[in-house]
């Protein structure tokens, strides 16, 4: 075999050997017993070694730990103090703003299909109205300059969702791009909204769910969306397989704020106030995109503990099947409120405005460092 | 299968100090986040204990250094009079010469990449290859190579800032 490289050198050295694969850790073995270039490499190797282990050894810590009880105690305590429980379920409060600020074509099941032209704008209206008359469902917004965000939270979105609607063509020519939102539907019978069940921990393409409706579930909320394609044009080359399963987020970015007020069910029981500008920086709140640029998007959850807002959650379908998690955490709120990440999963929290922004995903440090590149480097809106 | 906690608080709490304190460089806070991490695994439980107890930790450390709004609450009630002793004990000279020695080691680590520093602090903190593998997302193969080329640069860094140290 050829010479033992550097890093076998220090495996043997760690007694780390018999990690690797028994054949090759019985090679490496064999060669350094009679490779002489290989033992002076092995000698040296272990200098360094026993350097780094000394400069290592210099602060000892004097460590008293406390008694077991005693944490065992405070567990106890943290699980019964009102913490989030880990059931994966996250109540929905303006999610479906959240969602339709996107602008990308998602749909809840089994209501009325909006054409996205603009064309049949009253049905759009009829299921406004029916919405406004039902006390407990999610606020019917318009397209175009009548979506409605909630004030402090998605006032930009509304103009977004009106340039991406509007540059929808009711048919395909044949353009290299294929429109991102051909359609867009809106159940008309939504449960309440404490009703309403959010089943988005999965990470699976929403419509591929086989869901047909939305699971009734006290408490929690559910907000399920899927993309649908709904043009008779035959799909360009370029168009990806799965386009009526998940969503491009190549034409659409999630503006939010971290400053926000009210509760959730306040929130559906009131309709909005119509904000039709584009900001909300007067009660300075801060803006800023959620949505990794050329990622596909399988969820958005707008987080809730209790009453308290705590920020919104996206999913979004990394290049090799992994899912990227970004988390927005309004002011106050600190990112130890997350469950821990689990062991091969990075994370990577920064600052976003007076709040966080937390990105996770089975990568390694320097692959979610270029996806927040990504994020951060995406054009205003 | 039941956990052992008590095995597993005697046999990683020091290590997990360990690797805390080259992370936050606070002797009390490293302390208080290997508690932290216990009371979370000791509320989730999980399969692998020790590997989780140091993702969290690296997890923690992080944060700390982010974090805006901290949470020591009730980790305060948890100083141990030892503690409170040894530093009284100590002798203000050879103190300053740990001062010094902290700061250059501090300094070395951190000319290291952020993935080679924490595979070399989770090696020193007890973890085995496979374990810092699992957590690093690297192959067990690579972990022998990031050491080496850890181990390499820490050694000149430090010689370096040593030097520097002496001559200044």
């Amino acid at each position: 075999m050829s010479h033992v490289d550097e890093g076998a050198l220090h495996a043997y050295l760690d007694g780390a050997l018999d990690e690797y694969p028994s054949g090759q850790a019985r090679r490496i073995r064999a060669h350094l017993e009679r490779c002489e270039r290989c033992a002076e490499a092995l000698a040296e190797a272990s200098r360094v070694r026993d350097t780094a282990e000394t400069i290592l050894a210099t602060p000892e810590l004097n460590v008293a730990p406390p008694p077991l009880e005693e944490l065992k105690r405070l567990a106890r305590s943290s699980t019964s103090d009102g913490r989030r429980p880990r059931s994966g379920f996250y109540r929905l409060g303006w999610a479906a703003s959240v969602v339709l600020a996107l602008g990308v074509g998602w749909m809840l099941r089994g209501g009325q299909r909006i054409d996205p032209t603009g064309t049949d704008r009253s049905a759009l209206a009829s299921r406004e109205a029916e919405s406004a008359a039902a006390p407990a469902s999610v606020p019917a917004p318009e397209l175009e300059s009548e979506v409605a965000p909630p004030p402090g939270r998605m006032a930009d979105a509304a103009p977004m969702v009106q340039d991406r609607v509007a540059s929808t063509p009711g048919d395909l020519p044949a353009a290299p791009e294929p429109p991102v939102v051909p359609s867009l539907e809106i159940s008309s019978e939504l449960p309440a909204a404490d009703e309403v069940r959010v089943a988005l921990e999965d990470a699976e393409p929403l419509a591929a769910t086989g869901d047909t409706g939305v699971a009734a579930m006290p408490q929690v909320s559910e907000f399920v969306a899927s993309a649908e394609s709904a043009s008779p044009a035959p799909e360009p080359e370029t168009a990806p397989a799965d386009r009526s399963t998940s969503l491009s987020s190549s034409g659409a970015r999630l503006e939010l704020s971290s400053r926000v007020e009210g509760g959730v069910a306040g929130a559906f029981d009131e309709a909005p106030a119509r904000t039709a500008g584009p900001s909300n920086d007067v009660d300075g709140a801060e803006t800023g995109s959620l949505v990794v640029p050329g990622l596909d998007v399988l969820s958005i959850v707008w987080r809730e503990e209790g009453v308290t807002p705590a920020g919104v959650r996206v999913l979004q379908r990394l290049d090799d099947g992994g899912v990227l998690e970004l988390i927005h955490l309004p002011e106050g709120v600190a990112p130890e409120v997350l469950d821990p990440v689990e062991p091969g999963v990075s994370e990577l929290a920064v600052p976003r405005g007076s709040g966080w922004l937390i990105l996770r995903a089975p990568v390694g440090e320097d692959a979610l460092a270029d996806l927040l590149r990504r994020l951060e480097a995406a054009p205003p809106v | 299968m039941t956990t052992d906690w008590n095995e597993i608080y005697r046999s990683t709490f020091p290590d997990l100090v360990r690797f805390l304190h080259r992370k936050v460089w606070d002797d009390e806070r490293a302390r208080d986040l290997a508690q932290e991490a216990f009371v979370r695994a000791l509320r989730h439980e999980p399969n692998r204990p020790r590997a989780w107890l140091f993702q969290v930790a690296a997890n923690l450390a992080r944060d700390e250094a982010r974090m805006v709004l901290r949470r020591k609450k009730h980790l305060a009630l948890l100083k141990t009079e030892t503690e409170a002793n040894a530093s009284t004990d100590s002798d203000p000279a050879s103190e300053m010469d740990e001062q010094v020695r902290w700061r250059l080691v501090k300094e070395a680590l951190e000319t290291l990449s952020e993935r080679d520093r924490d595979v070399l602090l989770l090696w020193d903190a007890g973890q085995s290859y496979t374990e810092i593998a699992e957590q690093t997302g690297l192959s067990v193969g690579a972990i022998g190579t990031t050491l080496s080329r850890a181990r390499k640069r820490l050694a000149e860094a430090y010689r370096d800032k040593e030097e520097a140290d002496v001559a200044r």
